[in-house]
C-alpha cells in the first residue's frame, strides 16, 4: 500500500501503531527540514528512506525529543513525544550517524556507563553491557580502548550502546556508513536479528535503498521534507511488479490487444515490458498472443526494486510540486 | 564463559554431570530500572573518574595526584612539626589556608573541567545522554556537582584537617573545641562558596571549546590577566568607583571573602587595601556565577 503525499494506513492489523505524527513540520528560521508528515508506522522493522538533507535526521531528532516540532504533533508508543520525552526516552535506544564513543575508554566501560545512564543498577548494567557487546561481536575485544578499533568495531559499539538498556524501539542512523562489504554485510544481518529475533521495533534511517530494502519491512520515504510514500514493502513491491516478454511476430498488434483489455505496456523490437496488477493480466497475454499471432519465446515475471520505486514515487512527487 | 544475565536462565543451561554448558542468547531485561537519580549517580561518577585520571593512563593520574598533595602536605606539616617538636599551644589559623589554596583550586579547576565537558562535546556524546532519561539541564547539573564535590574535596577537607590538627594540638582540646565552634560553619562556608565560584566558572569557561588544553589555559588566563588588568585599571584611576575594579579581579575574590567571612586580613592583598566592604565580595561570587550561569545556558540548554 502507498500512502502518498500526506498520508499512510496500515494493512497489517496485528501491528499496532509505534509512532503517530499528524501534520509534523520542523523549520530552522526560513529552512524547512519537515512539512506537514503525517503518517502511522507501525511495529515493525521500518525504513526511513530518503537522499542526504531530506529531513530523516531530523525526524528522528523529533522522535527522541532532542529537538521540538514547529507544529503538529508526534507520539511515539501512544503518547506525546512533548509531553512525555523521559518516558519515551527510557523505552528507546539511539544509534546516531556521526561518531558518539569515548575513545578514551574501552568498549566495556563506555556500554556499561551508557547502561547505568539509563537507570540500570551497576551490577546488571555490567552484565547487560558483556551481553550486548557479545551479541554485537566485541566479545574478545571488549576491553580495548576505542580508539585502537576499526570503523566497524566502533560501530558495533555504537550499536551496543544503543541495546544495553534493552528499549522497546531502536532508531539506527545511517548504521553502514564508512563500513567495508564484508562489515556492511554482518551489520546489516545483526539489525535484521534485533527485529526478528529480538522482537525490538527498528527504525532504520538511511540513503542506501538496498540496506532498506534487505532488512525493513516497512518504509516511510522523504523528500525536500515531505512525505512521499510509506507502507509495507511487501505491499508497494507488489504493486510495482512487471512481466517482461520476447516474442516474435507482429508485437504490434500484441500490444494493442493487451493495452485494448486494460494493462500498460512498453517497449519494442519484441522485448515488451506488461506491468502487473492482478493475475488477470496473464490472461490478457494469453488472449492477446491467440488473437495476434505472435510466438512467445520468454515470460518472466519480475519485481520492481526499490530504488526503481523510490525514483518514481520522488520524480513524481517533484512533478507534483512544479507550478503549472 | 562469563557471566551474563543470558546465564542465568535456566533454558540456556544444560548440565552434562561434571559441569555446566551455558548456552548465550538475548533475553529481555526485568530487573529493576532507577531513574533519574541512577543517570546522575552514573554521569557524577563518570565525571570524577575522568577528572582524577581512574581508569586511565597514569600520565591522567599525576596531575590531580599532585595537586591533592599540594593542598594536604602543608597541613599535614602544620599538624605535625607542632607535635613532633613538642611546641604547645601552636595554632595556625583555617582562614590563612584558604589563600593558599584557592591556587591550588584554579589548577584544580583548570585541569578538571575541561576533562568533564571538552571530551564529551568534542566526540560528540551528548545525543546519547540526551536521548536518554536525562535532560541537558540533567547532564548539566550532574557535571556541576561533580566539579564543586571535587574542589570541595580539596577546599574543605585540609581546612577541616587543620582545624581538627589544632584541636587535638591543645593541651585542652575540648575546651579549644567549644570555644571555636563558630570557626566550622566559617570553613564550611568558605569552602562551600569558592567550590561553587571555581566550578562555575571552570565549566563555562570549558564550555566554550572542545580543546582541554585551551580550555584549561583560557581559566588561567581570566584568572591572571583580568586579576591583573582589574588592578591596573583601580591603581591608574584614581576615583572612588574605582574600587569596582577590584570586584572584577577574580584572583581577589577569594582574599574578599576570607576577610568577609572570618573578619580576618589574610595579607596586604588589593581586596583588604582598598578598602571595599568585604559584604561586596559575594555579591562579586553571584555576578560570576551568574554570569557563568548565562554562558552554559547559552552553549546547552537552548535547542536547536
Amino acid at each position: 500500500m502507498t500512502a502518498t503525499a500526506d498520508s499512510a494506513t496500515l494493512t497489517q492489523s496485528d501491528n499496532p501503531t509505534l509512532i503517530n505524527a499528524t501534520s509534523l513540520s520542523k523549520h530552522y528560521g526560513k529552512t524547512v527540514a519537515l512539512d506537514q508528515i503525517s503518517v502511522e508506522l507501525p511495529h515493525a522493522s521500518i525504513g526511513l528512506l530518503g537522499p542526504n538533507g531530506a529531513g530523516k535526521s531530523t525526524f528522528l531528532k523529533l522522535m527522541l525529543g532532542l529537538s521540538a516540532q514547529t507544529s503538529g504533533d508526534l507520539m511515539v508508543f501512544g503518547r506525546d513525544v512533548q509531553e512525555n520525552p523521559m518516558e519515551i526516552r527510557r523505552r528507546i535506544g539511539y544509534m546516531p550517524e556521526s561518531d558518539c564513543l569515548a575513545m578514551d575508554t574501552t568498549a566495556f566501560d563506555f556500554v556499561r556507563h551508557m547502561g547505568e545512564v539509563s537507570g540500570l543498577p551497576s551490577n546488571d548494567a555490567r552484565l547487560r553491557a558483556a551481553d550486548m557487546l557479545y551479541l554485537c561481536g566485541l566479545d574478545e575485544e571488549r576491553y580495548r580502548m576505542i580508539r585502537e578499533f576499526s570503523t566497524g568495531m566502533k560501530q558495533r559499539v555504537k550499536l551496543a550502546q544503543a541495546l544495553v538498556h534493552d528499549p522497546d524501539l531502536v532508531f539506527l542512523d545511517e548504521p553502514t556508513n564508512g563500513l567495508d562489504p564484508s562489515g556492511h554485510d554482518e551489520m546489516l544481518t545483526l539489525i535484521r536479528r534485533i527485529h526478528d529475533e529480538l522482537g525490538i521495533a527498528v527504525v532504520l534511517s538511511s540513503h542506501v535503498l538496498e540496506d532498506i530494502e534487505r532488512v525493513c519491512d516497512y518504509v516511510m520515504m522523504i523528500d525536500s521534507g515531505r512525505l512521499v510514500g510509506a507502507g509495507y514493502l511487501s505491499d508497494l513491491m507488489d504493486t510495482r511488479q512487471e512481466i517482461t516478454l520476447e516474442l516474435d511476430g507482429d508485437v504490434e498488434s500484441f500490444s494493442e490487444g493487451v493495452r485494448r483489455r486494460g494493462f500498460e505496456v512498453s517497449g519494442k523490437n519484441g522485448m515488451l515490458a506488461v506491468v502487473y496488477q492482478d493475475d488477470a493480466v496473464f490472461d490478457a497475454i494469453r488472449d492477446a498472443a491467440v488473437d495476434s499471432g505472435v510466438a512467445m519465446r520468454t515470460l518472466v515475471t519480475r519485481r520492481t526494486s526499490l530504488e526503481e520505486f523510490y525514483i518514481d514515487v520522488v520524480e513524481q512527487h517533484q512533478a507534483d510540486q512544479e507550478p503549472v | 564463559m562469563t557471566g551474563s544475565t543470558a546465564e542465568h536462565q535456566e533454558d540456556n543451561v544444560q548440565s552434562t554431570g561434571e559441569g555446566q554448558v551455558y548456552r548465550r542468547k538475548y533475553n529481555r531485561y526485568a530487573g529493576s530500572r532507577q531513574g533519574r537519580a541512577r543517570s546522575y549517580g552514573a554521569v557524577i561518577f563518570h565525571s570524577w573518574r575522568r577528572a582524577l585520571g581512574i581508569r586511565r593512563k597514569w600520565t591522567s593520574k599525576i596531575l590531580p595526584i599532585f595537586l591533592y598533595v599540594a593542598a594536604f602536605v602543608p597541613v599535614i606539616g602544620f599538624i605535625a612539626v607542632p607535635a613532633i617538636i613538642g611546641v604547645d599551644g601552636f595554632e595556625f589559623e583555617p582562614y590563612g589556608l584558604f589563600s593558599s589554596l584557592s591556587l591550588i583550586l584554579l589548577v584544580f579547576a583548570a585541569a578538571a573541567s575541561p576533562e568533564m565537558l571538552c571530551d564529551d562535546r568534542r566526540e560528540n556524546v551528548l545525543p546519547l545522554y540526551y536521548s536518554r532519561g536525562m535532560t541537558r539541564w540533567d547532564y548539566l547539573a550532574a557535571k556541576l556537582i561533580a566539579l564543586g564535590s571535587i574542589m570541595l574535596s580539596v577546599s574543605l577537607l585540609p581546612a577541616l584537617l587543620l582545624f581538627l590538627g589544632n584541636t587535638f594540638l591543645q593541651d585542652q582540646p575540648f575546651s579549644y573545641l567549644g570555644s571555636n565552634l563558630d570557626q566550622f560553619p566559617k570553613i564550611l562556608a568558605t569552602a562551600l562558596l569558592l567550590s561553587i565560584f571555581y566550578a562555575a566558572i571552570g565549566l563555562a569557561v570549558a564550555s566554550m571549546t572542545e580543546r582541554k588544553g585551551i580550555a584549561s589555559a583560557i581559566l588561567i588566563g581570566i584568572f591572571l590577566a583580568g586579576t591583573g588588568i582589574a588592578e591596573g585599571l583601580y591603581q591608574a584611576i584614581d576615583s572612588d568607583w574605582s574600587q569596582v575594579f577590584v570586584l572584577m579581579a577574580p584572583g581577589e575574590i577569594p582574599e574578599g571573602l576570607v576577610q568577609l567571612i572570618f573578619g580576618e586580613n589574610v595579607s596586604g592583598s588589593l581586596a583588604v587595601r582598598s578598602g571595599i566592604e568585604p559584604i561586596w565580595f559575594l555579591a562579586s561570587i553571584a555576578g560570576f556565577v551568574v554570569l557563568s550561569a548565562l554562558l552554559l545556558y547559552r552553549r546547552y540548554l537552548r535547542e536547536d
